[in-house]
């Protein structure tokens, strides 16, 4: 009899156990679907019919700053198609973006604000480096709307939808040859930006990023924005820089022929992964498209080169200017990246001849 | 079957080439003696790659077995496997796989720009990389069965990327043009409307013995690409050891070859300025993307066309 009272007994408080996990189960779950209904559905950030391209991308830029999402990605360029997992937190306690490589090889990159970092399985590296703010997208939209007046012409399109949701289309053309078009999907319920497309001189879709799947959510669980890869056994790569930005002029260096519109944005020293001495970095912006303008010296890499090459939308062109080599890489026209490579100028020969 | 060596071909065949070469009591003694019945196994099979009646019979069997499984289409070649071969031997395109230690020297690169074209240069080049980096890996191999091919190379392709991981770019390179040679055996086997014979003795060699290759598969499709765009391009700027590419054609994207010393400096580029950038972009994701994605470098253009 004792057995058994000590057994129901037993039976009792193992059913209690379950009772509490279900409920815990249950207030997960209860917590987990709140958390999926939008939370920052703003008015602020929502629009109507009549706002311009100028006031829905302002608000782009401030909900891809904001709101906390998770969802997946498809990323398409020279035919291929690529999967990945985003996930951002926003806030005013800081930016924190992880996007997680579904195919192939597992590579991460996760962005707390400016810091970047890059977990390469394949390479068994870790790059880290420093994001460059000081041109954000935000600020130029706020206060230099109308420089682009001379370089793109900004439509409000008609209506969209994607990964399930209504989207207000913009559409970004190039008024010259030295840059590619954009268009935009924007959710129009909290202006998230939901597809993209870089668009070339033909109208060619050169690359292409759209969320399939979507949650904005009221919070982001620390544990979603871990690495899955741990990088314990990998070679790590500070690249950040050594010299702080604004303590850089571009005293060696000149460009005597920028495109139209693109103007010097920063110039930094960058200390590139497995290079001993720093490279100047200048950075080219028009506003939207960036280039990036690396100088080194020949005795940081195994061989110069001089050409051009591409990866999805982004074209590559290598120069060498007295012992330097100069590589420009951005995402604009081929004959953009060519131009700027073959503008750069050293000060001192130009002074000497 | 009349003969011990027909008869392995058949055991072999059958996959019952242990039960029925080896007697009971031959087979017991090699359990007991620790001897390999592979041998007896390897035996046959250099038989079947020596001798041509041997081949022959082998095919004939294979045309019974698709007979027996009504695998069979309209019509047979039974020389199928020497045309894809032949088609092989005279396409210039060739795989390659991740590279670490044969970067010519820019004096060397330089020289050997100046005394071959730049097709052979290619071949040369890959066929170099292939004998030191795959080493005695893997023996030769029709295109003609797809799917063993795709399959032997993508295990060097993972072995590669195991045992050096340090070669991204150019292991999506190889990828790709894994996937290239896929696409063109199945299109060599639609277009010669022909029997496909699962396994040539020669792959089952080729899978059993681990021997060294220099055969790889080539795209008929891409090399038409760039049979045009590598023409008439022998000389590169010095001291770039880059391959010349004249037009940006999309077949390109899938046969990107390239220097991977240059392609792992691109790549540096690439990733630096996708993450200092990336606060000004509309789409803050999209640079990102560029770094975890197998970004592949494509070929420098010496003289690119805008």
């Amino acid at each position: 009899v004792i057995n058994q009272v000590i057994l129901f007994g037993l039976l009792i408080t193992l059913a209690q156990f379950c009772v509490a996990d279900s409920d815990m189960l249950t207030r997960d779950l209860t917590v987990s679907k709140h958390q999926t209904q939008p939370s920052l559905n703003s008015p602020s950030l929502s629009f109507s019919e009549e706002d311009s391209a100028e006031v829905l991308l302002e608000r782009m830029v401030l909900a891809s700053k904001q709101l906390n999402y998770h969802g997946t990605v498809v990323y398409s360029h020279d035919g291929i198609i690529e999967s990945m997992q985003v996930i951002h937190k926003g806030g005013p306690g800081g930016e924190v973006e992880r996007l997680v490589q579904l195919n192939g090889v597992p590579r991460e990159v996760i962005r707390k604000d400016d810091v970047v970092t890059c977990y390469m399985s394949g390479r068994r590296s870790v790059l880290v480096g420093k994001r460059n703010l000081n041109s954000n997208l935000l600020a130029t939209f706020s206060k230099k709307f109308a420089s682009f007046s001379d370089t793109y012409r900004f439509d409000v399109g008609g209506i969209g939808r994607v990964a399930g949701k209504v989207a207000r289309i913009i559409n970004i053309q190039p008024k010259d040859n030295y840059r590619y078009g954009y268009k935009l999907w924007l959710n129009k319920e909290n202006a998230l930006l939901l597809k993209s497309e870089l668009v070339g001189a033909n109208g060619d879709v050169l690359e292409q990023v759209m969320f399939v799947q979507l949650d904005v959510l009221d919070s982001i669980p620390d544990f979603m924005l871990q690495p899955s890869i741990s990088g314990e056994s990998y070679t790590w790569h500070q690249g950040a820089s050594k010299t702080k930005e604004s303590a850089v002029t571009l005293d060696n260096w000149l460009f005597s022929n920028l495109p139209v519109g693109f103007k010097i944005s920063t110039v930094s020293k960058q200390q590139m992964p497995n290079s001993k001495s720093l490279a100047d970095h200048v950075i080219i912006s028009d506003g939207l498209a960036s280039i990036s303008v690396y100088i080194e010296s020949f005795g940081v890499q195994s061989q110069p080169f001089v050409g051009s090459s591409y990866m999805g939308a982004v074209n590559i062109y290598g120069a060498v200017v007295d012992d330097f080599q100069v590589t420009v890489v951005g995402e604009v026209p081929p004959l953009t990246v060519k131009m700027i490579a073959e503008s750069v100028l050293s000060v001192a020969s130009k002074a000497g001849g | 079957m009349t003969t011990p060596r027909d008869e392995g071909i058949s055991s072999l065949f059958d996959d019952e080439l242990d039960n029925q070469v080896l007697g009971d009591n031959q087979a017991k003694n090699q359990v007991e003696h620790g001897t390999d019945t592979d041998q007896q196994t390897e035996q046959v099979l250099d038989q079947l790659c020596r001798e041509t009646e041997c081949k022959q019979r082998w095919s004939r069997y294979q045309i019974i077995h698709d007979t027996l499984q009504r695998h069979l289409p309209p019509a047979i070649d039974p020389d199928f496997s020497s045309r894809v071969m032949a088609a092989i031997e005279s396409d210039p395109t060739v795989l390659a796989p991740p590279i670490s230690d044969t970067n010519p020297s820019p004096e060397n690169s330089e020289n050997h720009h100046r005394n071959h074209s730049s097709v052979s240069y290619i071949s040369d080049f890959m066929n170099t990389a292939l004998n030191k980096k795959l080493g005695k890996r893997v023996a030769g191999f029709a295109v003609a069965a797809s799917v063993t091919a795709i399959s032997v190379l993508s295990f060097q392709y993972n072995y590669q990327q195991q045992s050096t991981g340090q070669f991204d770019v150019s292991a999506a390179n190889n990828a790709n043009m894994m996937a290239s040679s896929k696409v063109v055996a199945l299109d060599e086997v639609k277009r010669a409307g022909q029997i496909t014979v699962p396994y040539s003795p020669a792959q089952i060699a080729a899978g059993h013995r681990n021997h060294s290759v220099n055969t790889v598969s080539a795209s008929k499709l891409n090399a038409n690409s760039l049979s045009t765009t590598l023409s008439g391009s022998n000389t590169i700027a010095k001291p770039s050891v880059a391959l010349a590419v004249k037009k940006r054609a999309p077949l390109l994207s899938n046969v990107s070859i390239t220097d991977p010393a240059i392609s792992a400096h691109l790549r540096k580029y690439l990733i630096n300025h996708s993450q200092n950038v990336s606060g000004t972009r509309l789409q803050s994701v999209m640079p990102y993307a560029r770094i975890v994605t197998d970004s592949r470098m494509l070929a420098i253009q010496k003289n690119p066309q805008q």
